[in-house]
């Protein structure tokens, strides 16, 4: 068991390292690309190394493992640590690692979900703050953002401005996001989970959720899924930059992320560069201003030509080097 | 493959979409083999830096005790009935090569110098893996017997210049080897205990 924890969490840091590799050498800038070979390197230990330890037993042999492995664990376990190999002790350590990091993400996303059920009745349309709402939607969508199957408006003082469903999409907001921004920034705000919906990001949100949860005890797959979810929010971002909203976007984002208690994937970095930007509050900061300054900044990434020969160059690299690590 | 990063709002066309060329082309797939060998290269570097620092060599493992080398090599080490006391037990190292010969190195007791070495190969192996014996270099050699067997009797020099006494012979199972660091009868009779 600890044999096969440790296997998965060697091959997902192989991936992850070879995957953020690529991506510098290829300058892979466009958030959508990034997010698919992000996926790749969270995949590979789920299924290339299941795959690997199902179909190909003999790799464990010595004959393999001294021959022909480009790197072994059980080499690392020559070195004890009290008696324990220094492989086994690392996987050890580095499950217990995962699932904390599993958890601290786990535990507040099934708080948010509740909060959303508990966060009481949506306010009647004719109510003012419903209005408002309307006529933000109204204008983002006249920039060419789809519609959400429903906008619901509830009062609570905590912000929280959501987007949810996959066939029925609905976005949430709460009295309290609209008492935080003006009407530039909320209609930039909605566009932006707009833009999720249209891209599908909650049926995203769901598979990285999914991947994590089955490998809890795997480290580098909770930070490479971190990594992930700041892709998606760029690409989000840059859906609002295009239709010219970059600057009320980076103020919704400003002013939700000094607020306290709120529910918004508006206060998470997003350029996919910060995967520490959750684990530290100082480095949390610093993610969240660079988003704004990116957003400020107004640049579009290039999007390169043959995306799709890079996926299968990166998904070959990783099916070939994973093999000879056992 | 530039970056061309333009700023939203840009009239001209599509603003995002780097045009395609072959040298872009060349570039991609020249930068994909160059982090595969570079990965390739740093695993195999990670790999290599527990064997440096514990100098074992490529193609040897090194089981915890005798029953984890029997289940990894699948077959049981042939023991000696005459054990000298002089020798401590559990083996000091316990080695297995990827070809399947295997040995346990034992150690002078208390806690001295290694005295005792018996390796083995198993059927259809020319010879013993070197990998699996500590480092020597042999000085004489002589055809014997051992019961009824043909055997081999060499006297090797290991790495500090101190002298063993050698003997290797083989049955239908294995090739067998025992070198010790004492004198020749006493390995002989050492030898003439070993059962399969």
């Amino acid at each position: 068991m600890i044999a096969a924890a440790g296997q998965a969490i060697l091959h997902a840091t192989v991936a992850a390292l070879l995957i953020e590799g690529l991506l510098r050498l290829w300058r892979v800038e466009d958030p959508g690309e990034r997010l698919a070979m992000r996926g790749m390197a969270l995949a590979a230990p789920l299924l290339l190394t299941t795959i690997y330890l199902a179909a190909t037993p003999w790799r464990a042999e010595p004959w393999f493992v001294e021959n022909w492995s480009l790197f072994a664990g059980a080499h690392w376990n020559h070195v004890r640590l009290g008696g324990i190999g220094l492989a086994s002790a690392a996987s050890v350590a580095l499950s217990a690692a995962g699932t904390a990091l599993f958890l601290r993400d786990a535990l507040p996303f099934v708080a948010d979900r509740l909060a959303r059920t508990a966060a009481g009745d949506p306010l009647p349309d004719n109510h003012p703050a419903c209005t408002r709402v309307r006529d933000a939607v109204d204008a983002a969508e006249a920039r060419g953002v789809s519609r959400p199957s429903t906008v619901t408006v509830v009062a609570l003082e905590s912000p929280i401005l959501l987007c949810t469903g996959i066939g029925r999409t609905a976005i949430v907001v709460s009295t309290g996001t609209l008492d935080h921004l003006d009407e530039a920034a909320l209609e930039a705000a909605l566009a932006h989970e707009m833009a999720h919906l249209a891209a599908r990001d909650p049926l995203t949100g769901w598979w990285l959720m999914a991947a994590r949860t089955v490998q809890f005890f795997n480290p580098v797959v909770q930070i490479v899924a971190r990594q992930a979810v700041q892709d998606l929010e760029r690409r989000a971002d840059i859906a609002v930059t295009e239709r010219g909203r970059a600057r009320g976007l980076a103020d919704a984002v400003h002013r939700l992320s000094l607020a306290e208690h709120v529910h918004s994937d508006l206060t998470l970095p997003a350029d996919g560069r910060h995967p520490a930007g959750r684990l530290l509050a100082s480095a949390h900061r610093r993610a969240v201003d660079a988003r704004c300054a990116l957003l400020l900044e107004g640049t579009l990434p290039a999007r390169q030509p043959f995306r799709a020969g890079r996926l299968g160059l990166a998904a070959s690299a990783l099916a070939v080097l994973l093999f000879f690590v056992v | 493959m530039t970056d061309t990063n333009r700023r939203a709002g840009d009239p001209r066309g599509d603003p995002r979409r780097v045009s395609f060329t072959p040298r872009g082309l060349a570039r991609m797939v020249g930068v994909w083999l160059l982090a595969i060998l570079a990965a390739a290269a740093a695993l195999r570097v990670a790999d290599a830096v527990p064997r440096v620092l514990l100098d074992v060599p490529r193609g040897v493992v090194r089981p915890p005790d005798l029953a984890s080398l029997e289940r990894a090599s699948g077959r049981r080490m042939p023991m000696p009935a005459y054990f000298p006391d002089s020798l401590g037990w559990p083996p000091a190292e316990v080695r297995l090569h990827s070809g399947g010969s295997a040995a346990i190195w034992c150690r002078q007791r208390p806690a001295g110098g290694l005295a005792l070495v018996l390796a083995t190969a198993p059927p259809g192996a020319r010879a013993i893996a070197a990998a699996v014996l500590p480092p020597a270099v042999e000085l004489q050699r002589e055809l014997a017997s051992l019961g009824a067997r043909p055997a081999s009797v060499s006297r090797v020099r290991d790495q500090d210049g101190a002298v063993w006494q050698q003997v290797e012979w083989e049955t239908p199972r294995q090739i067998i080897l025992l070198r010790y660091r004492g004198t020749l009868d006493e390995l002989l009779k050492i030898a003439g205990s070993v059962r399969e």
